[in-house]
Formats: structure tokens, sequence, C-alpha cells
């Protein structure tokens, strides 16, 4: 337990500090001014025994504090609340059993549920994301632009991290 | 009493989950209205103190093309003093003393940007210097190319400043040729161009004729640069053009800024007041 929070902690400030320093200043201009969002790891790591109490509060004020950095008001409190919310559904539709048993450990987990669960999360954290920030129905196609394009480039960087930092089960 | 209870503690995970939700959609709405972002801002410590950190690091990787410009300001300001020494009438006005009584209503603070975004719909940028430094809100800030934006917040060390490139952002402005002046906006689309409306359509308008601050407020002088003109058109009730305005100054690439303090805003804006009651 202790040493869950310790990580959770150490992660919880990295993640900031990296989104604020590197991925806010990463654009891909020929995507449409694509930026990535790996900071919503956080949120997707989070430990999967924890109360639903904190889990909400915990990944609000993650929210809060990148809303801080950015100038946007809610919009990232309110998307990773969201998904804090929705994660348990997402993690019984892409793991199915094995959540419900209680016997997922996020160490060693197959591939194909990991990229279902982090596609749909981010999916969703997107786009309640940028709804938020751009707030206005005359930019809708440029809305839908960036959620499809950022969501498919934090995907990447998120599973490229799970890649890099799974055990070899060899 | 009890079933209320009872339900209460059933579903507070999701009654928790509302209330949240609720505040974040309070503090998004409320950011999105010019002027009434107060509590979520970049000029907090926390974030204020990390752009400070990564500044202090990019800001050596530009150092060269920023000391060129100095260079070619001061190359330019030199001129002007000279034109301004030849002009022997003038001179007998500075000398006098006379000019106190027209000018010097502006003064400038130098400051530098810590952080900028340029590729949202709502653009801002945070600089280095705050209330200790005398800055205020609704003051403009420009760089020795042109407009880049208005304070809208400040803490004690930092300031949020309304880039041009925000769907908010309204400035007075007028062709530098003519003294017809329009309202400069941004679309959201391309983060060189801005667009100049309400000029009338009797207007001599150019390709390639400079746009220029128009004075009628208290944020600019008259006369600061914005851009020139790329095109234009009539809109729909064919009396107004609309103009596309292409920036002098690079937004996706300012360092070092001023901040202009007008020292009769106060004052004007006293009076203003006085008039509407």
């Amino acid at each position: 337990m202790n040493n869950n929070f310790i990580g959770n902690s150490v992660r919880f400030i990295i993640l900031i500090v990296f989104q604020i320093l590197v991925f806010n200043h990463v654009s891909l201009s020929f995507l449409s001014n694509a930026n990535p969002y790996p900071c919503i790891l956080f949120v997707l790591l989070l430990p999967l025994k924890l109360d639903k109490l904190a889990l909400l509060s915990i990944s609000f004020i993650f929210g809060l504090v990148l809303d801080m950095s950015q100038n946007t008001g809610g919009a990232h409190a309110a998307a990773c609340l969201v998904l804090a919310y929705a994660r348990p559904l997402i993690l019984v539709s892409s793991f199915g059993l094995s959540y419900e048993n209680q016997s997922l450990k996020f160490a060693d987990i197959e591939l194909k549920g990991m990229i279902v669960y982090v596609l749909v999360g981010t999916l969703l954290h997107h786009i309640i994301l940028f709804s938020l920030e751009v707030f206005s129905w005359s930019h809708i196609f440029f809305i839908i632009k960036q959620i499809v394009f950022s969501a498919l480039f934090t995907s990447i960087c998120v599973l490229l991290f799970f890649g890099l930092t799974q055990k070899n089960k060899s | 009493m009890q079933q209320i209870i009872n339900f209460l503690i059933k579903s507070r995970n999701t009654l928790w989950f509302l209330f949240l939700l609720l505040l974040a959609l309070a503090l998004t709405v409320q950011s999105h209205n010019y002027h009434s972002n107060k509590f979520i801002s970049s000029t907090n410590y926390i974030s204020g103190g990390l752009f400070n950190a990564r500044n202090s690091v990019t800001s050596y990787f530009g150092l060269k093309s920023y000391n060129k410009r100095l260079l070619e300001e001061n190359t330019q300001l030199k001129e002007l003093l000279r034109a301004f020494e030849d002009d022997t009438l003038r001179t007998q006005f500075v000398q006098q003393k006379q000019l106190d009584s027209v000018g010097f209503k502006f003064k400038y603070v130098a400051a530098q940007v810590i952080n900028s975004t340029y590729h949202k719909k709502k653009n801002y940028l945070t600089l280095n210097k705050g209330r200790n430094d005398t800055i205020v809100p609704d003051m403009g800030v420009i760089t020795d190319l042109g407009v880049v934006g208005i304070v809208e917040k400040v803490s004690g060390k930092y300031a949020k400043v309304i880039s041009i490139l925000n769907e908010n952002s309204r400035i007075n402005a007028q062709l530098k040729n003519t003294n017809h002046f329009g309202s400069l906006i941004w679309n959201g689309e391309n983060s060189s161009i801005v667009q100049l409306t309400d000029i009338p359509r009797l207007a001599p308008l150019k390709k390639g004729d400079t746009i220029i601050t128009g004075g009628r407020s208290t944020i600019f002088p008259k006369g600061v640069l914005i851009g020139e003109v790329k095109d234009f058109l009539l809109d729909q009730n064919q009396n107004y053009f609309t103009v596309n305005v292409k920036l002098f100054n690079d937004m996706t690439n300012v360092g070092f800024v001023q901040v202009i303090e007008n020292t009769e805003a106060q004052k004007i804006k006293e009076l203003e007041t006085s008039l509407d009651e």
C-alpha cells in the first residue's frame, strides 16, 4: 500500500512536469497541430482496488493542475474526472473476467486488452477535453479533427510507454 | 428518512462525480468569458515556476536572432533620433519642455514570454513580470515588430496575456494611410493572419497597406504596427470590408516583449464612467 502510494505520487509529479515542459510544446503541424496528452497515463494506471471516491478526487485534482498551466478553465479536470468515472466500465469491456475476479495486474497484461483499454480511454478523455476547450459549435469540424489525431498520437505514446516498462516475460 | 440516507450512501460515488463535474463545467464556462477567469490561470506559483525553469534553458537558443533584431531596432531608433534632431522646430519644442503636456503618456516595461500557445482557438501567453513590476490588467503588450496582446490577469510575479490569436480578443486598429478604423479579431484559422472588420467601403484599400493600432482606446498608443493587408472582401451587406491582415510578428516565436502602461488610463476611465451615469 505504502509503496503504491509513493509510486503514484511520483507518477503524478513526473507526468505533470513532462506534460508542461515537453508534450505541450509538441504539435504535429501536418496533422492539424495534434497535441499528445500522455498525462492520462496517471488516471489509467491508478491502483485498481482504489476507493472510488478517492479515485474521482485524485483525478479531478490532477486535471485541475493541468488546467492551471494551460489556461483551459476546467476542461482537463472534467476530462480526467469522466475518464476516472468510466474506468471500471472500460476495464470490464477490455479485460472481461480477469478484471471482475480481481486477478488483473497492470504489470503483466495481454497486449490486446491493453490496446483496447488505452484507445477507448484516450478517445473518451479527448472527446471531453477538446469539446470543452474549444467550446463552440462553429468549430465542430476542428474539434473532431483534433480528437481523432490527438487520440491516435496520445495512444501511441501511452502504448510505447507500456511496451518499454513492461517486464519481459521470457 | 432512513431511505434517503441509504440512497445517499449507496450512490455517493455518482453524486460526488456529478458535483465535481459541475464544478469543472462551471470553471470551463467561466474561462470562456473575457475578463472573468478568476480562479484557474497560469499566473500561479507552480506553473509559473515550471515555465521559468524551462525558459531559463530554452531562451538561449534564440539569442542570435534576438540580437540581430535588437541591432536592427537600435539602428532604426538612431535614425529616428537623427531626424528628430535635424528638425529644429521640434528640438526647440523639446527644449522648452512643452512636450510634457502632450506626450510621455506611455511608459514601457520590458518582460519575457515564458509560455505561449498559438495552435488553439483561445491562445494565451504568460509573462515573467507581474504586479510587483507595476503591471496591471488591460495593459497592451508589443514587440518591436508589432502588437502581441493585452494583459488579462496578474499575480505578484506573473502576468497572463490574452494573445491577438484569441477569439475573445478585440483591438482597435486602422489603416496607416487614411484614418479609417475597425476592430481586429481572429477567426481561429491561421496563426499568422488576423481579420480587420468594419472598414467602410469607401476606404481606399490596397494589397500591402500597413495596418496600425488606432489609439481610440487607453490600451495601445496610436501607430503601433500590426501587419499588412493580404486580401480583403466585402461582407454580406456590401457595406464593410473584412480585411485579412498578415502579422509582422511571428506569433509562434515571441521572446521579449514590452508592456505599455498608459499613465492616464485611470483618469480617462473615470471620465468615461462619469459620463455614462
